[in-house]
């Protein structure tokens, strides 16, 4: 597999390249997109991506049959060569091809929670599977999959038809989620300051400090680098798995937040980063009190951001998004 | 830096007045440029871009620019007549017993305070410069009369009372139509609202419920997008009740037309507008600036608002630049001794008339919500648009 191959079908499309120029698949070998997807344990949407891609490139052609023939169009009539394709060893080496499966998911997973909340401070949309599907080359199973995990943290709902929603993101759903949060991030926080590796806390720390005495703005990613540290990293070692769980479904709050921030710039940088100051030099400390209500302060101030945040945002059109959502209302 | 940098200033066409801008420059002595964006385009430009303006008046947007850091503070000890504001402004209320009215009330967002938040209470950095103001309420045509009983009071309710089934109009703007329908629906006793400035999700879809069904009855004939349009509905005679902004009423009686200004006893719908500062501009543009604002409140801005039917947050400067039959009818609420006209001179009040609703104290100290941007802006705005097109 080339390396840099981030997609399914990029890598199926290897995959088949390699096996046809070495002579695995000769010349006339019947190509069709079940048995190839079985044995490289895809789905069938990649594969018949990768055929396409193949075909375009003249390396294999249509017949009177299903599915396509190795070899460009050629001049003599040939009879077609059934396979087991199975034996052919098509797949790369295991390790490689696994991460890419999953590495191939997450991409595709962080890609379209991004686009979804990204769309929702402008209104209700209805999220296609089919239309997903499209979007990432994937097969239905793999959509359905980010649904599942859109739908667990709340980012999506299944309508009474039984359809997929996104949205409003409403003031009202920020105040919710935020106060959720302030009842229950200083809980967790509680339960795994104890465990916390102080040389990380330290580094965190000395790195918002450095940050603070620079002019320059802050961009979007450095301080998702910071909320992420504090809002997650500090959280995790909670024994109550069910109340981060909890948490994990009220964060799409920052959303209104970040989308801002992305587009007029972390205005307020100071206070947010004293905010985080404010929590993490207690928890050095080991004052973890004092570590939970700075939190809550925090949690406070970035629910009252969100709501002017939003606000903001509200007096421009609808962006353009995805051609899977589909505005409702 | 260019000897003749002219000083920008963006906002609606109600308030950038070319005789106001002519004056400003002859006043000043340096070039002055109006240019006027109509609704929300003057916000999202003023937040998104503050290098190309200077000054940027608005009404009720500030809390958007502030959030955005498009605009600087403005340093009230610069502004020479400051201590002269009107009470209204600076505290939010006329009288020590008058309510400050629920929404966005602009003392609510005027001062900068130690933790960069506005609130009400006074330092010497301000958000915006409050000018103009005044408040509205719905207005009716005579006609209507004939199915009011005797010593009927004036209410909000009227909007939607089935008298005058068919006959009923509301602003095709959300900011003031849903207000206007919020008053409506509680004078009517359909419902509570906890602050009519800033309804609430549950709160709007019932309003949009209510109001759909009053439209699907037929009680509205129109929703309309312009003054023009107001006036033409108020004198083709297809409304006898409609949702009504100062200039469409002044229009109306130029024309001719017989329609009143509610003064409802609920209370009225109040508007504050502004000047704020950009934060691209300093230096010479700055000091500019500052002239302006100062310029603005020095009477002559004054005077041109008063006729459109306006007040302004300085009272005696504007009162040297109107006549005394304009000050007594204007801001006194006292019978006008002669014609009136606007600034075109076109006579827009006859000798005798009284301004409805009275006198400044007496409107003034009857505001019962100030127009906000809400929370749920975006919400209410989907909404109202799928309630226009049903």
């Amino acid at each position: 597999m080339r390396p840099g191959r981030a997609t399914l079908y990029e890598a199926a499309y290897d995959a088949l390249r390699a096996a046809i120029a070495d002579k695995r698949l000769p010349v006339d070998a019947v190509l069709l997109e079940s048995p190839i997807a079985e044995c490289l344990e895809i789905g069938r949407a990649p594969v018949r991506r990768a055929l396409e891609m193949l075909h375009e490139e003249g390396h294999i052609r249509r017949f009177e049959g299903r599915g396509f023939l190795v070899g460009g169009v050629a001049g003599s009539r040939s009879s077609p060569k059934r396979i087991d394709v199975a034996v052919l060893n098509l797949k790369p080496a295991q390790a490689s091809w696994h991460s890419l499966k999953s590495f191939s998911w997450q991409r595709i997973y962080d890609t379209a929670e991004h686009e979804i909340l990204s769309s929702i401070p402008f209104g209700t949309f209805r999220v296609q599977e089919a239309g997903l599907c499209t979007r990432f080359g994937v097969s239905r199973t793999v959509a359905r999959e980010v649904l599942s995990k859109l739908l667990s943290l709340g980012i999506v709902e299944k309508s009474m038809g039984s359809y997929w929603i996104a949205g409003p993101l409403t003031a009202e759903v920020v105040q919710n989620q935020f106060e959720i949060r302030k009842y229950l991030e200083p809980i967790a926080l509680k339960s795994s300051a104890p465990g916390l590796d102080s040389e990380d806390l330290e580094r965190m720390l000395v790195a918002i400090r450095e940050r603070q005495t620079e002019s320059s703005v802050i961009s979007m990613e450095e301080l998702s680098t910071f909320e992420d540290y504090l809002h997650i990293t500090c959280l995790q070692g909670a024994s109550n798995r069910r109340l981060l769980k909890i948490i994990d479904q009220n964060l799409l709050s920052n959303i209104a937040n970040r989308i801002f921030r992305e587009r007029f710039g972390v205005v307020d940088q100071s206070y947010v980063l004293k905010e985080h100051c404010a929590v993490l030099e207690p928890l050095l400390a080991d004052h973890y009190e004092a570590a939970a209500a700075a939190l809550v302060k925090h949690l406070d101030q970035e629910g009252r951001r969100g709501v002017a945040n939003l606000k903001v945002l509200s007096v421009f059109p609808e962006p353009q998004v995805a051609e899977y959502l589909v505005p409702m209302h | 830096m260019a000897k003749n940098v002219s000083l920008k200033i963006i906002g609606s066409r109600e308030m950038l007045v070319e005789s106001i801008r002519q004056r400003a420059e002859q006043d000043l002595g340096f070039p002055v440029e109006f240019e006027i964006l109509d609704g929300i385009k003057a916000v999202q430009r003023a937040v998104t871009a503050p290098e190309t303006f200077a000054i940027y008046d608005n009404w009720h947007a500030v809390d958007l620019v502030w959030t955005a850091r498009t605009i600087q503070p403005i340093d009230i000890r610069k502004i020479e007549l400051w201590s002269d504001l009107s009470r209204l402004t600076k505290k939010g209320r006329l009288t020590a017993d008058s309510n400050i009215g629920q929404g966005a009330a602009p003392v609510r967002s005027l001062y900068v305070q130690a933790d960069d938040a506005l609130g009400s209470k006074p330092t010497d950095y301000v958000s915006i410069l409050p000018t103009v103001h005044n408040v509205d309420a719905f207005g009716y045509s005579d006609d209507l009369l004939d199915f009011v009983e005797q010593g009927e009071q004036e209410s909000w309710a009227w909007l939607l009372d089935e008298r005058w089934h068919g006959k009923a109009a509301l602003a095709g703007d959300p900011v003031v139509g849903a207000i206007d329908a919020a008053l409506a629906i509680k004078a009517s006793g359909l419902r509570k609202f906890n602050d009519l400035g800033n309804l609430s999700i549950a709160e709007i879809d019932a309003l949009i419920g209510i109001l759909g069904h009053k439209k699907k009855s037929g009680h509205f004939r129109a929703f309309w997008g312009s003054g023009e349009e107001c006036t033409n509905l108020f004198k083709s005679k297809r409304v006898m009740i409609s949702s009504l902004w100062s200039p469409t009423l002044t229009q109306l009686r130029a024309q001719g037309g017989r329609v009143t200004s509610a003064a409802p006893k609920e209370g009225y719908r109040g508007w504050h507008s502004g000047l704020c500062l950009s934060r691209a501009v300093s230096g010479r543009a700055l000091d500019m600036a500052y002239e302006f604002l100062n310029w603005y409140l020095a009477g002559f801005p004054g005077a041109v608002m008063a006729r459109q039917g306006y007040y302004m947050s300085v009272l005696d400067r504007t009162r040297k630049h109107l006549s005394q039959a304009e000050w007594d009818y204007w801001y006194g609420g006292e019978a006008a001794s002669s014609d009136l006209g606007d600034s075109d001179g076109h006579t827009i009040v006859k000798k005798g008339e009284i301004r409805d609703g009275g006198a400044y104290e007496t409107r003034m100290s009857k505001v019962a919500v100030w127009n906000s941007f809400m929370d749920e802006h975006n919400y209410l705005v989907r909404r109202w648009s799928e309630l226009i097109k049903s």
